[in-house]
């Protein structure tokens, strides 16, 4: 009779497990987010919760747990069980931590769902600049080195690893750090630093209002929103190698080694999402770099990722801003 | 005028007053902060039209920095940082039985210090924002620095003691990971340190769990407060540090217009102005002054109207509650920034209406609640600890989801605890905390601009904001060294 039981007891418990695999989410999902409510990684992650939300069918809570440049939020999601049903949406730093010394967390260590998008960065100056083009700044770098001051949106973050761009091809600024890259901007406009490269989603009306002048977008392309204002390559063509991806990217991923039917229902539902209109026009409206059009079958992911992490993660440690070498992770020179 | 008539609605109206009613509780409950309730408005409204949003919100925002006075008076644990200042006159004020006096006092002026902020924000928007930008790394570093050598003189009967407790925040503030060079520094080895510690824990640490501590310790478990005493004030006695408060407003309205500065600075600022300029009180300043009330919930108050204006300007917001806010912007398809008022209006209006009408909530709630709640004082310290010692644990875990700050709440409250037996006010602690990553990166960032200047103390020095600061850290420290002291003195004589 026990026997009996406890085989009938097994046969409950398996049945419930698979049916719980084949019906995921079968509860309420968690979306992390590594950083505090209000920044750009924020918002894209509570747009994609709530359109994603119609799609599973279950509701998501989002989750700031802000905090060393993400890595707080991040080691939380990746010491949770692999099952799914805690999402995260994190930014490059992902791909800088260990060799930035920060934590021993990598993209290897998440399942990348999908990329969300790029921010592309646009070099700036003040209104009252004596420099009224990108050739005119290049000039007056290279007159005097070590004097041209960059502001940019904190250590190892997007705007100093592209401005560590110009130190590859000879251009030697001074690089101030500030808190965020709206506080750069601030400094450019009060007119204590020379120049900055601001995200397009937060410059936009500073444009209009005629507080800056654009001078380049810091990629390989013109913007769709901004014809007028020309790439950075066409006046450097050599920089191509280093700006052919976004220096701003938002990934959705989940643990490694969550199950692959997980990863397939997630997939497919974010599919669905970035499909949307909603989704689309939002993306368009913030003038975003689409790479979750541009990167989707999982051999481009890996190669993306593994592309930006060896560019990145290389210039920072010739740079002498990252501490740890990237070799030790077994990163190839791009 | 009718624009701003349009976005008048019963629903408008009502949205307000629910937010203003959340934020009472919010802001009241040691552990919970305005912040927090903002972010979980960020989910709860991101379907919602824009207005509605922005209703709530406002409600929170403004009657909330108000109520964390009402937890300073009563139980003598600021909600918030801003309302540290507070428990130095209302508590004292609490415990001679006139808890209704002190709350009287915080709501009248909570809500002129309020009102005046957002005129300052309806009609000086611009000036205010240009004039911030012209503070330069250099001048936040003073202006923290300021507030940290007056706060020593405010706090505590010995400047010594006070500035021991500012260093020691500071060193605790620089936990985490460099600002400016990005890698982990002090942090021992323990991951959970590499984010810094937040406020939050440390603030309800220091000052909800040490006073549970300090209770037991004294063995004062059932004893009740003295009588309640519930005088009767007329409007017009009141009303007589109107002079006072204005100028406490107007501190609040500035330094809250200056991101990452906000409303513990400017409570800390006014209450040493009001120290300097009011001689004699009629009862000494941090044994139940209410000049000190006055002072602190006004400027405090006024800083919401002026961290608006960075926010809606530059896009840079002034305090946490703002920077949430500017999320709830983001969501909405808003974009905050120099064109925000000419080409938003209507969302402009929007916030302008929904605050003034969560400043008449703020009236209207004080002036209901303070006479049942002050009555909170009378409750035996056993029943009410324990609850304070559970509001503290919630507290903790709910500003970063970590059970790691609830520890940290813990050898906070074991540090503030032990200050409390030697004499060392906590207060400074908690500045030094919330200055001083503010204070490090902006320090190092000048000396960085200096470093490729032309001329190194120029670029340091040489700007009248920066001079003005200088002059006045220096006055403060000079002041509060005896030997000068006593050269002062000898002149009068």
């Amino acid at each position: 009779m026990k026997k009996l039981g406890i085989v009938l007891l097994a046969l409950v418990l398996c049945l419930g497990s698979a049916l719980a695999l084949a019906e995921y989410p079968d509860r309420p999902v968690t979306m992390i987010i590594p950083y505090a409510a209000g920044g750009t990684t924020d918002v894209y992650g509570r747009t994609l919760a709530a359109l994603l939300e119609e799609q599973l069918g279950q509701s998501i809570t989002v989750v700031n747990q802000g905090g060393a440049s993400g890595s707080i939020g991040s080691q939380y999601v990746y010491d949770q069980p692999a099952d799914g049903y805690t999402l995260l949406v994190c930014a490059e730093t992902m791909g800088t931590y260990r060799t930035m010394g920060v934590c021993d967390l990598g993209y290897d260590n998440f399942t990348v769902i999908s990329p969300l998008v790029g921010d592309p960065k646009i070099i700036v100056v003040g209104k009252d600049s004596p420099y009224n083009t990108l050739e005119e700044l290049l000039a007056a770098i290279k007159e005097k080195p070590g004097k041209v001051t960059m502001a940019h949106s904190g250590p190892g973050g997007s705007g100093h690893n592209q401005g560590l761009v110009l130190g590859v091809f000879g251009y030697d600024v001074a690089m101030i750090s500030f808190d965020s890259g709206n506080a750069a901007l601030l400094g450019v406009i009060g007119g204590q630093v020379d120049f900055t490269n601001p995200n397009i989603s937060t410059l936009g009306s500073y444009i209009e209002s005629g507080e800056v002048k654009p001078l380049a977008v810091f990629a390989s392309e013109r913007l769709e929103a901004y014809p007028d204002i020309p790439a950075f390559t066409e006046v450097v063509p050599e920089a191509e190698k280093y700006l052919d991806i976004p220096y701003t990217v938002l990934t959705f991923c989940v643990k490694a080694g969550t199950p692959d039917d997980v990863v397939a229902a997630l997939k497919d539902a974010t599919k669905t999402v970035l499909a949307s209109d909603t989704w689309q026009e939002f993306v368009r409206k913030n003038a975003a770099n689409r790479i979750f059009e541009q990167y989707t079958t999982d051999e481009e992911i890996k190669g993306f990722y593994d592309h930006w992490q060896s560019v990145v993660c290389w210039m920072q440690y010739d740079a002498g801003v990252a501490p740890v070498s990237p070799e030790t992770y077994g990163i190839e020179r791009p | 005028m009718a624009d701003i008539l349009s976005v008048l609605s019963v629903k408008f109206v009502l949205l307000v007053f629910l937010g203003s009613v959340a934020g009472l509780f919010v802001g009241a409950i040691p552990g919970l902060s305005v912040s927090m309730a903002t972010a979980l408005l960020v989910s709860i409204t991101y379907t919602w039209q824009t207005n509605d949003a922005l209703a709530m919100v406002m409600g929170v925002y403004v009657v909330g920095v108000f109520s964390g006075a009402v937890s300073a008076i009563l139980i003598n644990i600021p909600g918030a940082p801003s309302s540290v200042v507070t428990t130095l006159d209302g508590y004292p004020l609490a415990r001679k039985g006139q808890a209704y006096k002190a709350l009287y006092y915080a709501t009248i002026y909570s809500f002129i210090g309020s009102v005046f902020g957002l005129v300052a924000l309806a009609l000086l928007a611009g000036p205010v924002s240009r004039l911030a930008i012209k503070f330069r790394p250099m001048d936040y570093f003073l202006l923290a620095l300021f507030g940290l050598a007056t706060v020593g003189s405010v706090t505590s009967k010995n400047y010594v003691k006070g500035l021991i407790s500012a260093a020691l925040g500071l060193i605790v503030s620089m936990i985490g990971l460099d600002p400016l060079v990005g890698t982990p520094r002090l942090t021992l080895g323990i991951s959970q340190l590499r984010g810094g510690i937040s406020t939050v824990p440390a603030l309800v640490g220091l000052f909800g769990f040490a006073e549970v501590l300090s209770v037991i310790f004294d063995g004062h478990m059932s004893q009740t407060v003295e009588s309640m005493g519930h005088e009767r004030m007329s409007l017009r006695e009141v009303l007589r540090h109107w002079k006072l408060s204005l100028y406490s407003s107007l501190l609040g309205t500035l330094v809250g217009a200056l991101p990452g500065a906000g409303g513990p600075v400017a409570a800390f600022l006014s209450y040493n102005e009001a120290k300097r300029l009011i001689k004699k009180p009629e009862v000494p300043f941090g044994e139940g002054a209410v000049e000190g009330i006055v002072a602190s919930e006004s400027s405090n108050n006024a800083c919401i109207g002026g961290a608006l204006i960075p926010m809606l300007t530059l896009a840079v917001p002034g305090d946490a509650v703002t920077a949430i806010i500017l999320s709830v912007f983001y969501v909405h398809g808003l974009k905050p920034g120099p064109m925000f008022i000419r080409e938003s209006a209507s969302s402009f209006h929007a916030i302008l209406l929904a605050s003034f009408i969560a400043c008449g909530a703020l009236l209207v709630l004080g002036l209901l609640v303070a006479p049942r709640i002050s009555k909170v004082i009378s409750v035996p310290k056993n029943i009410l600890l324990p609850i304070v010692t559970v509001l503290c644990v919630v507290g903790a875990f709910a500003c970063n989801n970590r059970l790691f700050d609830v520890g940290l709440m813990f050898v906070f409250g074991l540090v503030g605890f032990l200050m409390r037996r030697r004499g060392y006010p906590a207060a400074p602690m908690v500045l030094a905390l919330v200055l001083g990553k503010t204070m490090d990166s902006n320090f190092r960032r000048a000396m960085a601009l200096a470093a490729v200047a032309d001329n190194p103390l120029v670029s340091l020095f040489g700007h009248p904001i920066t001079a003005f600061l200088l002059v006045c850290t220096v006055l403060v420290v000079l002041s509060n060294i005896p030997f000068f002291k006593r050269l002062t003195h000898r002149k009068k004589a």
